[in-house]
């Protein structure tokens, strides 16, 4: 298999899924140079049972739970930091950051980055990336039924979120730094 | 719309049971009006986003170390140092084998002993004429003191030339 040709063909489409997979254009480069390293380093174990923009689609969702939980494990630790230290000022944000936060905070997609793992990975593929209920069955190694589920409970849990917050009630506190915003 | 518990199966994490599949929900052409609408501004979302940071050039390096130029006269430069290395060495081995025997030098040293043995001692009166002195470093052996003499004769036997006579 061309490594290189295949990262040429598909780079495009596995930066857009990082992108809304992660929610900053930082994160979603790291990821797709790390799934393109994995193909370079285990293009001859893909024994091509499934398509290869399927194969790269999963790796990518694997790089991008770990980064999540590596994530939400750093947040932790710096709100247990900021606990310790209330007396000092937050740190001042520069004008770049403030307006890729807004893009972010408008976009649907921020919210999506709330819905559990499955939900929040089915809506990526079906919404993002366009694959077919089949196609995202593959990626995900689940039932038809199962992806058919999430996609539909994922739209259902994004809609009572929304309507939560149009009607004023107290969402769980975003802590800064979070995985699905920019700084 | 507000949210409506009777249209809508809310789980956290849906399990992946697999032996008892959820029953299907309807399909993308079946999803309530609000679904649908909340499922096309994902779509522009997403379109939205990916032409606001568009991917960076694909990976330029995914090719094989091996192939690369650079890396290929890299190589080809560790082995000729390598083989330049082995040729002088064995060059240096072979002069060294072959190198002329210490005997030939045998006569320099009996001149260049007569030298050094020469040098400590105080110029001697000498009614010989000044051009001698011109001679450079070849000093007659009766000018030499009594262990000097004694010294060039032990060159002279360990070279293997016969003993000159001398007379004191």
């Amino acid at each position: 298999m061309d490594v290189r040709l295949a990262s040429e063909e598909h780079f495009a489409r596995i930066h857009r899924a990082a992108l809304v997979l992660s929610g900053n254009p930082w994160d979603a480069d790291d990821l797709t140079q790390e799934t393109f390293l994995v193909l370079a380093r285990q293009a001859s174990q893909f024994e091509a049972r499934s398509s290869l923009f399927t194969w790269l689609y999963g790796v990518l969702l694997n790089l991008e739970r770990r980064q999540r939980r590596r994530t939400e494990v750093a947040r932790r630790k710096l709100q247990v930091l900021r606990q310790l230290q209330e007396d000092e000022p937050p740190r001042q944000t520069g004008p770049a950051a403030a307006v890729e936060t807004r893009e972010w905070q408008n976009s649907l997609w921020s919210q999506v980055s709330q819905l559990p793992d499955g939900q929040r990975q089915a809506l990526v593929l079906r919404f993002s990336e366009h694959l077919s209920y089949q196609q995202i069955a593959e990626v995900l190694g689940c039932p038809l039924g199962t992806v058919k589920s999430r996609i539909y409970n994922g739209l259902a849990t994004l809609r009572s979120l929304l309507d939560a917050e149009h009607a004023g009630e107290l969402l769980p506190p975003i802590a800064d730094g979070g995985s699905r915003h920019a700084v | 719309m507000p949210f409506d518990p009777r249209l809508l199966r809310i789980d956290n994490d849906p399990p992946d049971d697999e032996m008892s599949p959820s029953p299907a929900p309807p399909s993308w052409d079946d999803l309530p009006d609000d679904l649908e609408a909340l499922a096309r501004q994902l779509s522009d979302d997403a379109r939205y986003l990916a032409c606001r940071y568009p991917a960076a050039q694909p990976l330029r390096n995914t090719a094989p170390a091996s192939t690369s130029p650079f890396r290929v006269s890299a190589v080809w430069l560790r082995v000729a140092s390598a083989v330049v290395v082995a040729c002088g060495l064995a060059a240096w081995g072979w002069l060294a084998w072959h190198a002329p025997p210490p005997a030939a030098v045998a006569p320099v040293e009996v001149h260049l002993a007569a030298r050094t043995a020469a040098r400590p001692t105080p110029p001697a009166v000498s009614n010989e004429p000044e051009e001698q002195a011109d001679d450079g470093w070849l000093v007659p052996f009766d000018r030499l003191s009594a262990p000097e003499q004694e010294a060039v004769l032990d060159l002279l036997e360990r070279s293997g030339q016969q003993q000159a006579s001398v007379s004191i």
